[in-house]
């Protein structure tokens, strides 16, 4: 289900609804105080001597802020619809550097995880940057050698990466396949709390956070033969009866969904974000001709305002012989 | 002599009082010190195990100090001289980079007050913040300074101390 809101967000570029692709929440602290920060404390107490205020200070006390290292990955894209056979899909993952100083990174792949159905087949070059923040191997994205590239993030900055593995022939629908990739901080990683003295940034101690200095994220690929393909159209009517996109005008939206191949999309969800500077027209949504009331009720259509204006349509089972699934609603321009 | 103690003899001789008053006070001074004095230390809060298994908290050294580390600040005033000295009030900023830790500051004996600018004071159930035309209660975060006022004097070469905790962030 969530494949198929993932493949409308893509081709359709259309604004989702958040919630439901939101993926892991960032850490409680951020990066936190910068590595080398001194902090100072000095106090001052006042009391009475011989009826003359004194006021006095107390000694300073300084602590310096040593660099902890942290990392945490996230999986970008969970799961990814794959066919049999499929060369170079990528798993989207998230390196983010939750330390307080800047850390370079060694990354590793790996597709031999146990608990799924089959072994993801490592591309030569399995690791990736996300060059061009495609969310895909693309030519302008460069491949990761390890100890000549290994990424160096600035506290709390982050980087893209993608895994990149064929897919066995000869599987079925529904199949998963698991792959995984783990960053770990050059300074060292072990457990919480150790230290590596005079390591850290500016010459202060470096401590491993609760990550140990390292994180791991795995995604899925899930084989799925058939294919869902969308073409959405638009059409502008305004309301002196030309077709200018000025406040006040229509837009007439029409999405159809088409499946191919062999195989059932499950409960293929259509979801689809009200444009920004657009309001939805009520009652205009409808699935293959049939108007669908705005309520989430009975009905396989609904509209629904948060957590962004949106809607949605349940479009079922979908096989190559469903045919082509037409869904179309109206906004005016703000 | 310490410059404050020149500075305390300078008022003192402001103020016209009496030569005795301030032979007294040169006394008390001559010492080195203040009569009172303050010092700060940092301490952190962990967890071990005594022979028993059981699990104990105890007050160590800050070692080393990253984001996220809860750290106890402890003030500790003493009074050196022979004499008594009172209205003794303790006033310490949360430190830059820190965010002090609600309901944690304790001083036996002391009205406690905390300010969210440094200079008005106000119990910190008292303390609001006007967020985009709303009022609401201050958060343990937003304080930025705390104030011990002692009720009674300190006795000749006694001591006490007022604490806190705050957070690294």
């Amino acid at each position: 289900m969530s494949e198929f809101v993932k493949k409308f967000d893509a081709k359709l570029a259309a604004a989702l609804a958040t919630g439901i692709l939101s993926i892991a929440s960032q850490s409680a602290f951020g990066a936190g105080t910068a590595a080398g920060t001194a902090i100072n404390n000095t106090a001052q107490v006042s009391y009475d001597d011989s009826g003359t205020t004194v006021n006095t200070s107390s000694n300073p006390t300084t602590l310096t802020v040593a660099e902890i290292i942290n990392v945490n990955a996230t999986v970008q894209t969970p799961t990814v619809t794959v066919s049999p056979g499929a060369a170079s899909r990528a798993v989207v993952v998230r390196v983010t550097n939750t330390g307080n100083a800047p850390e370079t990174f060694r990354l590793t792949g790996n597709s031999a995880i146990a608990g799924d159905n089959f072994d993801p087949i490592p591309a030569v070059n399995m690791i990736y940057f996300d060059t061009d923040g495609s969310g895909d191997l693309s030519a302008a994205d460069t491949v990761y050698a390890p100890g000549s590239n290994d990424p160096t993030l600035a506290a709390d900055a982050s980087i893209n990466v993608l895994i990149i593995n064929n897919i066995p022939s000869g599987l079925v629908n529904g199949q998963t396949g698991a792959t995984q990739l783990a960053a770990a901080a050059l300074t060292g990683t072990g457990a919480a709390g150790i230290v590596f003295i005079g390591q850290g940034a500016g010459g202060t101690d470096a401590v491993l956070g609760t990550s140990g200095g390292m994180s791991s994220a795995s995604g899925s690929y899930v084989v799925s033969s058939v294919q869902l393909s969308a073409v959405k159209t638009q059409v502008v009517v305004d309301q002196f009866g030309g077709t200018q996109p000025i406040p006040g005008a229509r837009i007439d939206y029409q999405i159809v969904v088409t499946p191919s191949g062999s195989g059932t999309a499950s409960n293929a969800l259509f979801v689809d974000g009200i444009p920004t500077n657009t309001t939805y027209l009520p009652g205009t949504l409808r699935l293959n001709g049939a108007v669908q009331t705005d309520a989430g009720d009975a009905d396989a259509g609904n509209f629904e305002s948060a957590p962004a204006p949106m809607v949605r349509a349940n479009l079922g089972n979908l096989t190559q012989a469903s045919g082509a699934q037409t869904v179309a609603f109206s906004v005016t321009i703000n | 002599m310490s410059n404050s103690t020149v500075m305390t003899l300078r008022i003192l001789g402001r103020l016209g009082l009496i030569a005795a008053a301030v032979l007294l006070g040169f006394a008390a001074h001559a010492q080195g010190t203040n009569c009172v004095t303050l010092k700060t230390d940092a301490q952190k809060e962990e967890t071990y195990t005594d022979a028993q298994g059981k699990q104990l908290k105890r007050v160590v050294a800050p070692g080393k100090v990253v984001p996220g580390d809860e750290i106890i600040w402890t003030i500790t005033a003493t009074n050196s001289c022979d004499k008594a000295a009172d209205k003794i009030v303790v006033n310490n900023n949360v430190p830059e980079h820190m965010a002090y830790i609600a309901d944690s500051a304790m001083g036996v004996g002391t009205d406690m007050t905390f300010s969210l600018n440094g200079r008005d004071f106000a119990k910190s159930t008292d303390l609001t913040v006007t967020d985009a035309g709303a009022t609401r209660a201050a958060r343990a975060d937003e304080i930025k300074s705390i104030r011990w006022v002692f009720a009674q004097a300190f006795a000749p070469k006694s001591t006490a101390f007022v604490r806190y905790r705050a957070r690294v962030q």
